[in-house]
């Protein structure tokens, strides 16, 4: 279903819509809200002590054993180009399960704030608005409206699957 | 000289001259004319009378020698009637003779007179002896040796008593041309120096008119300068009537406005008690509010550890509050990853989503509530802070206070010292300003008498501007 949703059309909006549909993890980047789809998270934990690994990426900040098992962590925010920030009680690590060359693997993304669990209708869901071509949007599901506020729907798979610092350009001051 | 004298000295000068030129005129005339007196008398009684004695000597000479002749003739003629009453008659002549003798002797005052008379008294008893041998002769009848007697012994005799009496005839003469020569120089004398006397009178009445011409002169001019004197008296005490008036009305409105200031100082005097009373009770106040800080003082330092306390209790609170906070976020997280466990199992984890829901919600609330209290209790600790930081100000400030208080109350036992001393002062000021008083009563009234005194003052110089005009009359000015 997942990657059903991923290859699909942008022609298609009213398919699209249905599959986009679904319960969302939102979370924090400074004034940002971000929401992921629940079914790529397999957990969130606190922060925690990471361990560096030496000639990787600025956002890969390095790895940590969770419940024996190694993972890497990357930092959204040098992700996205933010500003790095001093982790807080409130920083926390999500664990989503990406598909990297049709295998599934887990990855801990470092956020600011976790906020909820939310169910979004379709009609709650728009489309990534136009930036022209210099922008690229394409790691970016679509944008939802809730009680006022806009809250930009992730495709983790995307944003994780590129090797490089991705600009939010003007969607994030 | 004469002008460094006085009016009355010059004219008894003058006058004094005058008299004692009249004195010195009248003792020589009178003198004079007692030394002609004399000289008269001398001449007139003296000589007169001894001339008149001698001729009568001589007169007596002549009758003994004709009586000495009719006795001889009676005799002759033996008449011896004739010759006793001869002889009576020559022996009457004789005792005559000793008498003018007797008489003269006091009155001559000449040697050469009193030789004569000596030798004619001496003389006189040998005649007379000489003359009664001859009567004997005639009454015994013996003619011829009376004639001899006659001739030889009583001739002489007698011729030598008539030439003694013409000798002092002689002398008398020369004493009468001699008074005459001596009168005439006395006279002489006494007219020059009348003439003397009287050209010094003159002298003296000259200088007495000048006196008096030179007195009346300075009269005039002590008369007019007088009468100036006297305008410029009435003008001045006319001005001096006037100032002791307004002196004497200046004086009374002093004594009115000390009367006004002693009012004043009885009141400050007044105030000043009150001060002093006031003062002590404040210096008991401060007394009061020492121990008053002292108190707060204690009271200060137990609220500064009560503060303390809140302190450490609001830390003690703050910590509990994050752990608080910690649990309900790790609750929040494990509620999350319930939900996503839930979502993951679908319809089947529908139940479990709920209760998940719950339990975030739990999580939230009390991480909301712990939150809401963190900065509560972060304020709390803030103000408590504030709070020691302020109550160590006060008990500062309130340290100061009592320092302050002391010296306060230094200042106030000062002023109470000052103002017991500003009333003592006060006091001599209202004593002082009750001599005052006395002094410009008695100023006033002196005034008053100095306008009096001005007013007799302008009628003594009316007076003495008629005595002036009388004056001017008297010396004849203008």
């Amino acid at each position: 279903m997942t990657t059903t949703a991923a290859n699909t059309s942008e022609s298609n909006a009213a398919a699209v819509a249905d599959d986009r549909a679904g319960k969302y993890l939102t979370f924090r980047l400074g004034k940002e809200d971000f929401a992921i789809q629940v079914l790529k998270v397999r957990e969130i934990v606190g922060i925690q002590d990471i361990t560096s690994v030496p000639q990787m990426p600025a956002y890969v900040k390095g790895v940590i054993n969770l419940r024996g098992k190694v993972i890497s962590v990357v930092d959204l925010r040098l992700k996205f180009g933010l500003a790095e920030r001093e982790y807080t009680q409130r920083t926390c690590i999500i664990v989503v399960q990406v598909q990297s060359g049709g295998v599934a693997i887990q990855t801990g993304v470092i956020v600011d704030e976790v906020s909820e669990v939310l169910n979004l209708v379709s009609n709650e869901i728009e489309d990534t608005p136009d930036f022209g071509e210099a922008v690229e949007t394409t790691y970016l599901l679509g944008v939802a409206k809730v009680k006022g506020a806009v809250k930009m729907l992730l495709d983790i798979d995307r944003v994780l699957a590129t090797g490089e610092t991705m600009s939010l350009g003007g969607l994030v001051n | 000289m004469l002008a460094g004298m006085t009016i009355g000295k010059k004219l008894m000068l003058g006058c004094g001259g005058l008299l004692a030129c009249v004195l010195g005129l009248s003792y020589f005339s009178l003198t004079g004319m007692s030394k002609l007196h004399d000289d008269l008398n001398e001449i007139g009684r003296k000589t007169a009378l001894k001339i008149e004695l001698l001729g009568d000597i001589k007169a007596g000479v002549a009758q003994v020698r004709a009586e000495n002749r009719g006795m001889i003739l009676a005799a002759t003629m033996k008449n011896r009637e004739g010759v006793t009453k001869s002889r009576q008659g020559g022996e009457e002549v004789f005792d005559q003779l000793d008498g003018y003798v007797k008489e003269m002797r006091p009155l001559i005052v000449t040697e050469r007179s009193r030789e004569l008379i000596g030798q004619l008294a001496s003389n006189l008893p040998l005649w007379r002896a000489a003359f009664e041998e001859i009567a004997q002769a005639a009454v015994a009848g013996d003619v011829k040796t009376a004639n001899d007697l006659r001739t030889n012994k009583e001739g002489p005799l007698a011729s030598s008593a008539s030439k003694f009496a013409d000798d002092l005839l002689v002398v008398m003469k020369g004493l009468i041309t001699a008074s005459v020569e001596k009168a005439d120089a006395r006279a002489s004398t006494s007219r020059w120096i009348i003439t003397f006397f009287i050209a010094l009178s003159v002298c003296a009445g000259l200088a007495i008119v000048w006196v008096i011409r030179f007195v009346n002169r300075e009269l005039r001019r002590a008369s007019s300068q007088l009468f100036e004197g006297a305008e410029q008296v009435t003008s001045a005490a006319a001005q001096v009537s006037g100032t002791s008036q307004t002196l004497a009305q200046g004086a009374s409105q002093q004594a009115a406005s000390i009367e006004e200031t002693s009012a004043s100082s009885e009141e400050i005097n007044a105030m000043s008690h009150k001060n002093v009373e006031n003062s002590q009770v404040a210096a008991a106040l401060v007394s009061q509010s020492q121990l008053k800080f002292a108190e707060t003082n204690q009271q200060l330092e137990q609220m500064i550890i009560a503060m303390s306390d809140i302190s450490s209790s609001s830390d003690k609170i703050s910590k509990i509050i994050k752990v608080i906070d910690e649990i309900a976020f790790q609750t929040n997280i494990l509620a999350l990853n319930a939900a996503v466990e839930a979502a993951r199992a679908g319809e089947a984890g529908m139940g479990f989503a709920v209760v998940a829901d719950e339990v975030r919600t739990l999580a939230q609330r009390s991480a909301q509530a712990a939150r809401d209290t963190a900065p509560l209790i972060e304020e709390s600790i803030t103000k408590s802070k504030d709070g020691k930081l302020k109550v160590d100000q006060v008990a500062l400030a309130i340290r100061s206070i009592t320092e302050d208080s002391a010296s306060v109350k230094t200042l106030v036992d000062e002023m109470t010292v000052g103002s017991q001393e500003q009333t003592r002062g006060i006091s001599q000021v209202s004593h002082a300003i009750a001599q005052m008083q006395q002094v410009t009563q008695a100023a006033a009234a002196s005034a008053e008498e100095g306008a009096a005194a001005a007013e007799e003052l302008t009628a003594q110089a009316i007076a003495m501007k008629e005595v002036v005009s009388r004056l001017t009359t008297m010396v004849g000015a203008e």
